[in-house]
């Protein structure tokens, strides 16, 4: 209790040097936070672009001044193309829950299977019953294989649904929202982690809810068509195509949308490692700092209490219960922080988040006791007869 | 005898390959129950050394220390902190107090290492402080106050403990005349009610002030009379 109470009054003494410090550990932690994200977005989303074939697969935005219907048209009376298939999206609530709507059409449903946790994909599904359509869902959606339940469209339409599968979390699929020259088109602009609703085409055009939806403009006819290429194609036939195809939009190779977003996220990795590295840098400076001010200051105090009675051994428990208090209102921050959004939690699942929090208890552990026994460990050395003779000149 | 030190060396090894330095070569002193003994010698004949031994806040190299009748040359870390903490008191050139607390916690802290009670700590650093007129100030920072009263409040740390034995270092060192007068008229009285007291000092009239004046030169010992 002794050592406990001198390492608190330590630390109140103290006070407002140790919130500052405690602020710029906060801070790396911030940045240790993005670095989590950046990390596992990337990985989360070159899982999911991988569940596309992307083997013979391109990617094509259409230009504005082409219609989709057209573009994909004339790309289906090419020998060298199997199937052409496009993501329709929209938005509207399931439950409560709001989320993104995704109609995939047969192409894409034979092409492609995001990663499911429970039931089965849409190929192969039975066609829709008494006008319910058959469904893939994600989790936070709150329905379970064989549950039912009802779909409000932003355009204000409602639909019935029969859930026939449902997404591993965190949530993947395919939703394409935006295009960009190959250059810089990746795997972002076509991968969505919000909560879903997955349909087929086929089904949503026998239903009256999405009839009127296509026909307002809160649902959006995807402009991003899906080609997929038969088998067999020489580099030369494959390269005149994408010549050809090119004045109908920024022809992609599907490979080229994971390879580009990898680059982009390493570009992203690296600069957010070196922020971290940097802020770790300056918290690691203001420790070491801290550290030197408050032995310079302890070697006088603890002398005094070695005078009056106190076993020098006890200098060193004080010291690292000192570092190990410290501890309590640095996490405390970080939960708060956290709550406050400023630690990206929004990004991250319930699972990752408590990943995360104990990945950033390590950290700040480490950072403090790795500082902390170095001044410890010189404290246990120190030369008592130099401490008492400074003592006795007033030093 | 209350201290019988017998051949006592202490030996300091210098860093870096220097050579070691003697600072006490074979001192016997016996100090009796009551007794007001000075120490005096040049700088660097060993004065702080020994009384540093004394205290048990070192460890001589070589010789038999007993205390009370008990060997404490051998004993653990921890059993000589609790002699220091419960049979001595000290009192410092420069005071050592710890500037950023008051004058009350400052005479509290050989309680905290005694696992004294905090109420019953602070009614009984209060008493001492009262003790030598200083209870006006227990609240007030000990950074704030005057050689004098600092001096008071070192000693009042001493005695918080009931100790049997004052240890001080150069106690009037840091003071001017008056204040020096009146810490040695404090420790005239403590003499008085029966407290065992050795003073290391270079001035005269302190040294006079003893029964006994013990001379160190050279890390040896020399004992005289007061004159």
């Amino acid at each position: 209790m002794t050592t406990l109470f001198i390492a608190l009054k330590l630390l109140w003494r103290r006070k407002a040097a140790n919130f500052v410090l405690l602020l710029q550990v906060l801070v790396s932690v911030a940045m240790l936070a993005q670095m989590y994200v950046f990390l596992v977005d990337h990985l989360d989303n070159v899982r999911a672009v991988g569940e596309l074939p992307t083997e013979n697969a391109l990617v094509l935005p259409v230009f504005e001044y082409y219609p989709p219907a057209y573009a994909a048209e004339r790309l289906e009376a090419s020998p060298l193309v199997e199937e052409v298939a496009a993501v329709d999206t929209g938005g509207g609530t399931c439950g409560d829950t709001g989320c993104n709507v995704a109609i995939y059409g047969d192409g894409i449903v034979r092409h492609y299977t995001p990663a499911l946790q429970s039931g089965g994909w849409l190929e192969g599904e039975a066609e829709m019953e008494d006008g319910v359509l058959p469904a893939v869902v994600s989790q936070e959606v709150g329905l379970r294989v064989g549950d039912t339940g009802t779909v409000r469209l932003n355009t204000g339409d409602t639909a019935r649904i029969r859930v026939v599968g449902v997404l591993k979390r965190p949530t993947q699929y395919l939703y394409p929202t935006g295009s960009a020259s190959p250059a810089y088109f990746s795997a972002d602009f076509v991968i969505s982690q919000e909560p879903a609703v997955l349909l087929r085409a086929r089904d949503a055009a026998q239903s009256e809810a999405f009839q009127a939806a296509f026909s307002s403009s809160s649902f959006r006819t995807s402009r991003n068509l899906f080609v997929f290429l038969r088998p067999g194609i020489t580099d030369a036939q494959y390269d005149k195509a994408l010549e050809e195809w090119d004045r109908y939009g920024e022809i992609t190779p599907a490979a080229s949308l994971i390879s580009t977003y990898t680059e982009k996220t390493g570009t992203l990795i690296t600069a957010g490692l070196l922020t971290f590295c940097v802020f770790t840098a300056l918290a690691m400076t203001s420790v070491v700092g801290s550290n030197v001010i408050q032995a310079l200051r302890n070697r006088k105090l603890f002398t005094v209490y070695y005078l009056l009675g106190m076993d020098w051994r006890r200098s060193a428990f004080i010291e690292a219960a000192r570092v190990g208090l410290m501890l309590i209102p640095m996490m405390a921050m970080v939960a708060a922080a956290g709550q406050g959004g400023l630690l990206m939690m929004e990004w991250m699942t319930p699972t990752r988040a408590k990943w995360f929090y104990g990945i950033s208890f390590f950290y700040v552990l480490l950072m403090f006791a790795s500082v902390g026994a170095v001044f410890i460990w010189r404290l246990t050395r120190e030369d008592l007869s130099a401490a008492l003779k400074a003592l006795q000149k007033g030093e | 005898m209350l201290l019988e030190l017998t051949g006592i060396e202490k030996t300091f090894a210098v860093r870096r390959g220097g050579a070691s330095v003697k600072a006490l070569r074979g001192v016997d002193l016996a100090v009796d129950r009551g007794e007001m003994i000075a120490i005096r010698g040049s700088s660097g004949a060993g004065k702080s050394t020994l009384l540093h031994i004394i205290g048990c806040l070192d460890r001589p190299t070589k010789g038999s220390y007993r205390l009370d009748g008990k060997d404490v040359v051998q004993e653990s870390a921890a059993r000589l902190a609790q002699i220091r903490n419960r049979t001595f008191g000290f009192v410092m050139q420069h005071f050592a107090l710890v500037d950023e607390d008051s004058a009350l916690q400052n005479a509290a802290i050989p309680l905290l290492f005694a696992r004294t009670s905090p109420s019953l700590a602070k009614a009984r650093a209060l008493q001492q402080l009262d003790h030598l007129g200083i209870a006006h100030l227990a609240r007030r920072k000990t950074a704030t106050l005057s050689g004098g009263e600092k001096q008071r409040v070192a000693i009042a740390r001493a005695l918080v403990n009931h100790p049997d034995v004052i240890l001080a270092d150069e106690p009037t060192g840091a003071l001017d005349g008056e204040n020096s007068a009146m810490i040695m008229e404090i420790f005239k009285t403590l003499h008085a009610e029966g407290k065992t007291i050795i003073i290391v000092t270079h001035e005269e009239n302190v040294a006079g002030a003893c029964q006994r004046i013990i001379t160190l030169s050279d890390g040896q010992i020399r004992t005289e009379p007061p004159g």
